[in-house]
């Protein structure tokens, strides 16, 4: 217990010591306005998109703009994958973008076929850019969009939606020299 | 360097025996951590001194706020203290004036410039460690702090940051890779 330890706590109790026993500020406003901009969402079902840029960036970190039957995407860096989210729970849509990478051990299910695993990204359509259409998605389920850094750029690709809990990552496709992508692995194994 | 993990989980999320105890428990098992935090960053006593006031003065505030449900004490004072630097670098650009800067500031006396320069003196070794990971940027800078020169858990420094799990985990695999990148070149140099 030192000096200095002692007499800031000591000081930090006597000028602030009341704030110790104030009640926290309710976080029920910030729910119910989340909720009240879902709802208008789903009955107006207006066109909406939002465009950030970094500071000091010339390109936008994210886009997220509606489409008639989903929503596009679009980041470039990998930074923006919260702020994008966000615009993408704001507007409503039943899509997520996460992170890929080689450590990746989330468990998921997809809602094609309840199979745990397997909805890894089809890295043929990757780009900086994609599109997700959410038309006939079932009930409870979720799009996921993979992102990750190559090179300067962040490639995203669509994976299967996933049902019930969403995974914070996925798993990166092995490579073979050359680029093309190794065949993905089994229901079992992919997106540990 | 890593300091125990116990630390950030010492405290308790709610006092046991009034608001008071349970911010002096959550006070006493971090003050270490986040001087120390400071002191990676400064060796001037009076900063560190002042940088760890500003931090726990924000912390009374609003620790009945605080909801152990998000993230450890640990976590939650390293998202403080990180807020705390980013202002302070961000006023001392601003204000070159050291007399306008020290305003408002209260002098630490002898002794407590003392035990100071002893808790400075201890995190040289984590002083030079983080003047090596100037190669990164200081995103990914501080993700290696929190996980692998701290200690946390990537789920505290998470919390820590204010940015997702999965976010925090794609920030230090490319850190991780940065600097064995940055390690390998080194070595070829030499």
């Amino acid at each position: 217990m030192g000096t200095f330890e002692d007499r800031l706590l000591e000081r930090l109790v006597q000028e602030h010591g009341e704030s110790l026993t104030q009640p926290p500020p309710s976080p029920a406003r910030g729910r119910r306005r989340r909720v009240a901009v879902v709802s208008g969402f789903i009955g107006v079902a207006a066109a909406t998109a939002a465009v950030v840029y970094l500071v000091g960036a010339g390109t936008p970190a994210y886009a997220v703009s509606r489409t008639a039957d989903g929503v596009t995407v679009r980041i470039s860096d990998l930074d923006a994958l919260d702020a994008a989210n966000a615009e993408l729970r704001r507007l409503g849509v039943p899509v997520v973008a996460v992170p890929r990478t080689t450590d990746c051990r989330e468990t998921f299910v997809t809602s094609s076929n309840d199979s745990t695993g397997d909805t890894v990204a089809d890295p043929v359509g990757a780009g900086s850019e994609v599109t997700a259409s959410i038309q006939g998605l079932p009930v409870g389920s979720t799009v996921v969009i993979a992102a990750e850094q190559e090179g300067d750029r962040v490639l995203l690709s669509l994976a299967k939606p996933v049902r019930g809990k969403i995974p914070g990552c996925l798993a990166t496709l092995p490579t073979v020299p050359g680029g093309s992508v190794v065949s993905p692995r089994t229901p079992t194994t992919a997106g540990r | 360097m890593t300091e125990s993990p116990e630390a950030g989980r010492a405290g308790p999320a709610r006092p046991p025996d009034g608001p008071i105890a349970g911010f002096e428990a959550v006070y006493r098992a971090n003050f270490g951590c986040v001087t120390g935090f400071f002191a990676r960053r400064s060796t001037d006593p009076q900063e560190v001194a002042d940088l760890t006031s500003d931090t726990f003065v924000q912390a009374i505030r609003s620790f009945a706020s605080f909801d152990a449900a998000r993230g450890t004490p640990r976590a939650w004072l390293l998202g403080i203290a990180r807020n705390v630097f980013a202002r302070h670098c961000e006023s001392r650009t601003r204000t070159q004036d050291v007399a306008a800067r020290l305003a408002g500031r209260r002098p630490i006396d002898i002794d407590e410039a003392a035990e100071l320069v002893v808790r400075i003196d201890a995190e040289r070794a984590g002083r030079v460690l983080f003047e090596r990971l100037a190669s990164l940027s200081a995103a990914d800078r501080e993700v290696v702090e929190l996980v692998d020169l701290i200690g946390l858990a990537p789920s505290e420094a998470a919390a820590a940051l204010q940015v997702s799990p999965g976010a925090l985990r794609i920030r230090l695999f490319r850190a991780r890779q940065r600097l064995r990148a940055a390690a390998g070149q080194k070595k070829g140099e030499d």
